[in-house]
């Protein structure tokens, strides 16, 4: 669907990584539980949907490839699905219609079409990568939202902070700013985002805004 | 189904429920997007159409077909299939019909967490026909608001100078995250 440059940034840039999972970024990070259980079943379905599209990427001809990566990650997201309500009921209960919707998560897909052709290595490497930050910027996000947005860690209740818990980081807007505030800590600490904010925008447009450059109003 | 029922299940959709702002689906191309508001109004446009129809096919689907046979377990990947071949026949009609001057959206639409999860969040909540399809308006519309209402403030932001921290995906979140809070004011 885009060219190359967008794939190689997905690996290298946490942030673009992180605005493509931003639905469920956003959704289940009201607590540390739901958050660590998201970016599990995100770290599984990368690892797995990108081992089979790098197998089958040179199979699949060019114009099938979009409809073809969507369904692998549909079903390996089914599969993780079927079993976290059989193994791990109470956070599957959590997730609610996020997990279904992370089939057509724009991270996954893209992980899974950089993998086409690439090395069964490489693609299982990158795609670990990606999911590793994913799952620690995901944790990182639930610990702060439940901390201090419901004076607890992981369930268990924290009482010396109960006088100053702050509700509103456990509702959607809250999602929004913890995520803002995240992302701006990112971009302080990476130096070579100088480079990369202009590559970012142009590959979220590119893939985000499929319109081809100079189409617009 | 009553009238009332309906209505609010739309109205709901649109405002307090709204899938982009408040329940974060579809919140990538929300945020990525860049263009004008007539732009945004087509996206939003061709999403809800997107919407209706796989609302449409996914009832009876659930319905007649995975509830009947005990097929449960394959409801997500018949409902991505469902997504996919609805917007490729989309795809396909539009190009057709006006030289693919909304073409080029389809692929997004495809990848679009609010239209599975609208069908999804149908099937979950065991809507009927008619309550099925006034979700699927009620979430495309109000897709199509939070679109056209974000274009407005991102051509905004696009003018101002902002701290290299918080440029591109950060103050445009800010910015999400002040029209959630109107939102909620709904409920």
């Amino acid at each position: 669907m885009k060219d190359n440059k967008f794939r190689a940034a997905i690996a290298k840039n946490p942030v673009l990584a992180l605005f493509l999972g931003a639905c469920p970024a956003m959704a289940l990070t009201t607590g540390l539980i739901p958050a660590l259980g998201i970016g599990c079943a995100a770290l599984l379905v990368l690892v797995l949907s990108a081992a089979v599209m790098s197998l089958l990427g040179k199979a699949i001809p060019e114009k099938a490839r979009v409809p073809a990566c969507i369904l692998v990650v549909a079903g390996f997201v089914s599969i993780v699905q079927l079993f976290m309500n059989a193994f791990l009921p109470a956070v599957y209960g959590m997730m609610g219609i996020y997990l279904a919707a992370a089939a057509v998560n724009l991270l996954f897909f893209g992980a899974a079409e950089e993998s086409c052709g690439a090395g069964f290595g490489a693609a299982l490497g990158r795609s670990f990568m990606t999911g590793l930050s994913f799952v620690l910027a995901l944790a990182v996000m639930g610990a702060i939202r439940e901390v201090f947005g419901s004076a607890s860690i992981a369930g268990v209740a924290l009482p010396f902070l109960e006088n100053y818990k702050i509700p509103f980081l456990t509702q959607s807007a809250g999602g929004f700013v913890v995520f803002a505030i995240l992302i701006a800590v990112i971009n302080c600490f990476d130096r070579g985002e100088r480079q990369a904010q202009p590559g970012f925008a142009a590959a979220a447009a590119g893939l985000v805004d499929a319109a081809p450059a100079g189409e617009g109003e | 189904m009553e009238f009332k029922e309906i209505m609010l299940i739309i109205l709901a959709g649109v405002l307090f429920n709204n899938f982009a702002l408040e329940r974060f689906l579809g919140v990538t191309p929300l945020l990525g997007s860049r263009g004008g508001a007539g732009k945004a109004a087509r996206m939003g446009l061709a999403v809800t159409i997107v919407m209706l129809v796989t609302a449409a096919l996914a009832w009876p689907l659930q319905t007649l077909v995975l509830d009947k046979l005990n097929l449960g377990y394959l409801q997500l990947l018949a409902f991505v299939a469902v997504v996919l071949a609805v917007v490729y026949l989309a795809e396909l009609i539009v190009n057709r019909a006006m030289h693919g001057s909304l073409g080029v959206y389809f692929p997004i639409i495809a990848l679009n967490s609010a239209v599975l999860g609208l069908a999804v969040d149908n099937a979950a909540e065991g809507y009927g026909f008619w309550a099925s399809m006034a979700a699927a308006l009620g979430a495309g519309l109000g897709f199509m608001l939070a679109l056209v209402l974000f274009s407005g403030v991102q051509s905004r932001i696009d003018e101002k100078y902002v701290h290299r921290a918080f440029r591109g995906l950060p103050v445009s979140l800010l910015a999400a995250s002040i029209m959630s809070m109107v939102l909620v004011a709904f409920k």
